[in-house]
């Protein structure tokens, strides 16, 4: 099981990420290598491949069958990371957000490189709240979470790279912020956002 | 043509792409725009929208005429949500920007923008997508009322 220690902000569980570099439990080294997949190995690679290069004439179905298959192949490189529950939805998202029907000729598939910030958010944060997925007009993976009229949001850039931006309702006042940052600095970000009331059933121990 | 500004008390649709629309995981209901919804892409000056009220009859007709009205490809699952000129106004100036929202029809008459709209301004992006998502319309729902 792995080592569990508090949030950044000091209200979240998550996995010791910290102790990944210096390898100091089986479960942060094998956590380290998913990781390491989702840069170097194969499931990045495929989904580069099958987002980059196929052929212009290729229809549009098969296109985003290999979309969508390539994602959640990148996500079953940590799925023992995440809870079954969260993964089902994820991939059930992946599917909606790549039905043909929807899907205009000029929409632009999802960058694979966002796509691994996303995961590596996920796993980094602890993030295991149901999040509702969209991509932006650049490709972009985006995430947001309500509750209630509030409503926080992410768009994940290449790179490690993390757009945020959050409402939140106060009698007849409405709070907003928003920027950029790295998925390093989030946490610290997100301090003053109540973090708990947004990742509140981040409490589950991954599966490995 | 003068320059007509929108009435503050009248309301604007902006169209919104399925994929920028956040569908709850178990409902699968629209619930919420993303913020990407109401930023400027490469190339517009200004953000287009609808002009709700230019078509007459109840919001329900109103709002198919805005989707038949319409010159772009609307998919089932793609949405427009509505905001109160006056409230867009207000949000944007809070956030910095003193828009105007203006008449401008083309193949679509009811078709407005928001002038000095700027960029990059990710709080009023999301707090007009949170805003917009209050009155938030998927296209077969119009189609269907």
């Amino acid at each position: 099981m792995a080592t569990m220690q508090t949030f950044d902000a000091g209200l979240i569980p998550r996995p010791d990420i910290r102790s990944l570099s210096s390898g100091t439990s089986w479960a942060s080294s094998l956590l380290q290598e998913r990781l390491r997949t989702i840069l170097q190995s194969s499931a990045g690679n495929i989904v580069h491949q099958a987002m980059t290069s196929l052929p212009v004439e290729a229809d549009k179905m098969h296109r985003l069958f290999n979309a969508s298959a390539a994602l959640k192949m990148a996500a079953s490189e940590v799925s023992m990371h995440l809870p079954e529950l969260w993964r089902r939805r994820l991939f059930e998202n992946i599917d909606d957000l790549h039905d043909p029907d929807d899907w205009d000729e000029s929409d632009q598939l999802a960058d694979p490189d966002s796509f691994k910030t996303f995961l590596r958010a996920v796993l980094h944060l602890g993030i295991r709240k149901n999040m509702m997925l969209g991509i932006s007009d650049d490709g972009n993976i985006l995430a947001g979470l309500r509750r209630g009229s509030d409503s926080l949001a992410f768009a994940f850039l290449p790179g490690d790279r993390i757009r945020w931006s959050i409402v939140e309702h106060e009698g007849d006042t409405t709070n907003s912020a928003g920027g950029t940052t790295s998925l390093e600095r989030l946490p610290n970000t997100l301090k003053s956002y109540n973090p708990e009331a947004w990742f509140g059933d981040a409490d589950r121990e991954p599966t490995a | 043509m003068p320059t007509e500004n929108l009435p503050l008390e009248d309301h604007v649709a902006r169209y919104v792409r399925h994929r920028l629309i956040q569908f709850d995981t178990e409902t699968k209901a629209p619930v919420g725009i993303f913020p990407d919804a109401f930023q400027l892409r490469p190339g517009e000056r200004d953000l287009s929208v609808s002009w709700v009220e230019y078509f007459e009859g109840d919001r329900k007709t109103q709002m198919k005429a805005v989707a038949e009205h319409s010159e772009l490809r609307l998919g089932r699952r793609d949405g427009f949500g509505v905001l109160e000129v006056a409230a867009l106004a207000g949000i944007c100036e809070k956030h910095g920007a003193k828009v105007r929202v203006l008449y401008e029809p083309t193949k679509d008459p009811s078709h407005s923008a928001i002038h000095r709209y700027p960029r990059n301004n990710v709080a009023m992006e999301a707090e007009l997508a949170n805003a917009a998502a209050g009155d938030l319309s998927l296209v077969v729902d119009i189609r269907d009322s």
